[in-house]
């Protein structure tokens, strides 16, 4: 890909975005010298290695560091066609679409400079420092530590949840940097170099018997002074910041994937109606349905959310209705396919093996999807505070 | 506290449960646990040793074989408690427990995530003692539980398939099915199977067995019936068990887990969520009380009718050969007055049955997926236990569905209870 073929109107960017990929995500499988495992980090960071080196990273950034400046509106289409591929998620996805979008908004030139280029080229993978075992919800009560020195900054802490830290080049951490401070103040963002002596990553073995997330400790880690983001103490509203850039596009993956999911399920439905009772069909049926429904409510809430984006209006509580309801649709869509599987479940005949693997693996991991990234709880805090008024509890 | 002969029943059911079959324990089996107890914790890439390769067809997180003998030991040890032979009759030299105390058995074989088929072999010991002592078939199983063998048993699925949960290539599998006034039991070699959700249970399919045994003999519909119900019943009662427990590990948790300055379980949110849980899991547990009290002879109009089993009527009809598999006659050989009581007896039980099944398997659906989200993301570690306790409800869903589904079941509850409503 070359900026000069990418077409300019909607329509022509979706129709060469979908041709570029079915062509190239069959290409990539057929070299693939292993078994595809699109579960596996290795094929996924493969594959994303391949986008960027074609061009497909930076779309939204300005020209002088590398990126096409494309809309928004273009942005999600190509987002939605690289769903539509049935290719896996990448490993970089902090770094893409929320680490970058920070960069250019918060951070100096020279930061630009330095970190841009890893990012375009994947060769520098991020992770997001946030979470700590006693800040999970509750955010606002991190406690790693930085202390200020002559050079910059001596780093204590523990991070944990973290994503993709066992592959992690950077991570962008939220710390305390004023040991004085409570809650939201006093709080900075510091771009921690992972491959350094102090920095220990633990990866968690999650339910599903993989290993994703991990501990990060940080014991005596030096963080030099041009690695703070933004201001000393400017760390809360940069990190909500942050929460913001993807806020128009982070659900078309997922939206896509649901979509697609719901054809399985479909399609379940009827591989198996020979076998149930015509009222149990028809349950299965309606149940269908209503996850239909809710496709279509998400896709709007998503079209509304990038609409919203695009004109710039401020960021409100309309990403925590679509988390909600996304998490929580998608799981139970996953719970009707488990039913639908039924002894499959247990051990899978031969002809049900690949949906039982699939639901199966699915349905485990949408159990965290009520939870990351503000629970489902957390979530309705926010509407009922930010919407409605009420008083916090 | 005032003890009840329930106390002395199931006090040291408990205390053996926690002593033999703790958590760590069965953890031990798992090749994803020893891999982390050696250290070797996922490494930088890709999925652990011996975990999920998913899009190769394996849906369990442990897909490298788990024989640990602590699964035949912790069977041995129960055969040898006698256990399996708890509902069996006095008269048969069991101790003759009712299906009130068995659901109770049930309940805490489920908190403790037994990965044993105790309910089934209690169920059928008895039933085969009363109705069929001294058969070939009532021998074989005598012998296994003698020995403290595990045996495996295979349920119909579909057309011609036979699903075997709990299996292992050594054990053999019994299947007993209902056709022509007769119970059709036939024995086969045992299947190597593979974990499916839940790690701890291996199951498998039977495809075209080789019979090692055949035996049939006569009984009517409704013991038959009686039969069935009651192995639904141990089924949802353990997984009442599964559930309950799973309550009070989110529970401990949200009383200890502080954030925003105070416990978790003080906020609304969670507070309600966990209440609700134990009010559904609470009605539930008294229909299945109710359910399992309706299968007790004594408690329904069936003593007075002078209900005896099996009248002689079945055993006059002439062998026929054996059916093949998935045919099943839909109602036994007429009974005259006692086939009336006993369709009655049945029909009552089989709905306070459903009830009791549609309520336990949503509040425990509901609570294990709760128990889960309330632990936030340490629910999601294989170090927490509660995600054990959301695929045991899987497997145990799965095992309870597999003939009727929740609007079966609704749809029976509609049609069982005509003409009971007082206008």
């Amino acid at each position: 890909m070359t900026d000069e073929t990418l077409p300019q109107r909607p329509e022509a960017f979706r129709a060469y975005v979908r041709a570029w990929m079915a062509e190239h995500y069959a290409q990539f499988q057929r070299d693939w010298p292993g078994r595809i495992d699109p579960v596996s980090l290795h094929y996924r960071r493969a594959w994303e290695d391949t986008l960027c080196r074609h061009g497909w990273s930076g779309l939204g950034w300005p020209p002088e560091y590398g990126g096409k400046a494309l809309p928004l509106s273009h942005q999600a289409i190509y987002l939605e066609e690289l769903a539509r591929s049935g290719a896996p998620l990448g490993v970089n996805l902090i770094g893409h679409g929320i680490f970058a979008p920070t960069l250019l908004h918060f951070g100096s030139p020279a930061q630009k400079e330095r970190y841009l280029p890893g990012i375009l080229r994947n060769e520098a993978i991020w992770c997001q420092g946030y979470s700590e075992p006693g800040a999970g919800s509750d955010l606002a009560a991190v406690t790693s530590r930085a202390r200020k020195t002559d050079s910059g900054y001596v780093l204590d802490g523990h991070k944990i949840w973290t994503s993709f830290a066992n592959l992690a080049d950077y991570c962008f951490a939220l710390v305390r940097t004023d040991p004085n401070s409570q809650r939201h103040r006093g709080l900075s963002f510091l771009l921690v170099d992972m491959r350094q002596p102090g920095v220990r990553v633990e990866p968690i073995r999650q339910l599903t018997g993989e290993a994703e997330f991990c501990e990060v400790f940080f014991e005596q880690v030096n963080v030099p002074s041009d690695c703070l983001l933004g201001q000393e103490g400017d760390g809360w509203r940069m990190a909500m910041a942050a929460a913001s850039f993807e806020r128009g596009t982070y659900f078309i993956p997922r939206l896509v994937q649901f979509e697609s999911e719901l054809g399985r399920v479909r399609e379940l439905i009827e591989s198996v109606a020979h076998g149930l009772s015509p009222i149990s069909l028809q349950n299965y049926r309606q149940r269908w349905a209503a996850l239909f429904a809710d496709s279509m409510v998400l896709q709007l809430k998503s079209r509304r959310a990038l609409l919203a984006a695009m004109n710039g209006d401020p960021p409100g509580p309309e990403g925590s209705s679509t988390k909600v309801h996304w998490s929580e649709a998608h799981q139970r869509m996953l719970d009707l396919a488990l039913e639908l599987l039924g002894l499959n479940l247990c051990a899978p005949a031969m002809q049900m093996q690949a949906e039982a693997a699939f639901f199966a693996h699915a349905s485990l991991w949408s159990r965290a999807e009520t939870i990351l990234a503000g629970t489902s709880e957390i979530q309705r805090n926010i509407i009922g505070e930010k919407v409605l008024g009420l008083a916090k509890g | 506290m005032q003890h009840t002969d329930d106390d002395l029943l199931l006090d040291p059911i408990r205390r053996f449960l926690a002593e033999q079959c703790p958590l760590t324990t069965l953890r031990g089996a798992l090749p994803t646990d020893k891999s982390l107890a050696a250290g070797a914790s996922g490494g930088a890439l890709g999925p652990a040793p011996g975990s999920a390769s998913l899009p190769s067809g394996n849906i369990a997180a442990d897909d490298t074989s788990c024989d640990d003998p602590i699964f035949t030991r912790l069977w041995s040890q129960l055969c040898d408690l006698g256990w399996p032979r708890l509902l069996v009759g006095e008269a048969h030299g069991g101790i003759g427990l009712g299906m009130p105390q068995a659901v109770k058995v049930m309940e805490l074989a489920g908190s403790a995530l037994l990965p044993l088929p105790l309910g089934t072999w209690m169920n059928t010991n008895a039933f085969l003692s009363k109705q069929a002592a001294h058969s070939p078939i009532s021998e074989w199983l005598d012998r296994c539980m003698h020995d403290g063998r595990l045996a495996g048993f295979a349920i119909r699925s579909g057309e011609n398939r036979l699903f075997v949960p709990y299996c292992r290539p050594d054990s053999q599998i019994l299947t007993l099915s209902y056709a022509q006034g007769k119970v059709w039991a036939r024995v086969a070699e045992g299947v190597a199977g593979g974990p499916g959700i839940d790690p701890f249970i291996h199951n498998g399919w039977l495809e075209a067995p080789a019979w090692q045994m055949q035996d049939d003999f006569a009984c009517d519909k409704v013991s038959w019936d009686a039969f069935e119900l009651r192995s639904r019943m141990l089924v949802a009662a353990e997984l009442l068990g599964v559930a309950t427990r799973a309550l009070d590990i989110a529970s401990a948790y949200a009383r200890e887990r502080q954030q925003f300055g105070r416990p978790i379980g003080s906020f609304q949110a969670i507070k309600h969520r966990l209440a609700q849980d134990w009010i559904d899991l609470d009605n539930a547990r008294l229909l299945l009380t109710q359910a399992a009290a309706s299968m007790e002879p004594a408690n329904t109009g069936l003593a007075q009718a002078g209900y005896e089993l099996p009248d002689q009527q079945a055993r006059s009809v002439d062998a026929p050969a054996a059916p093949a598999l998935g045919t099943e006659t839909p109602d036994g050989v007429a009974q005259g007055a006692k086939g009336v009581a006993g369709a009655a007896y049945i029909a009552e039980t089989t709905l306070v049955a459903i009830l009791a099944e549609h309520a336990i398997q949503l509040a425990a659906s509901a609570a294990v997926r709760n128990a889960l989200q309330v632990h936030g993301a340490m629910g999601m570690t294989w170090e927490c236990d509660v995600h054990f306790y959301l695929k045991r409800a899987h497997f145990l869903c799965a095992m309870m569905n597999h003939r009727h589904t929740e609007a079966d079941r609704l749809q029976q509850v509609w049609q069982l209870s005509e003409g009971r409503m007082a206008i």
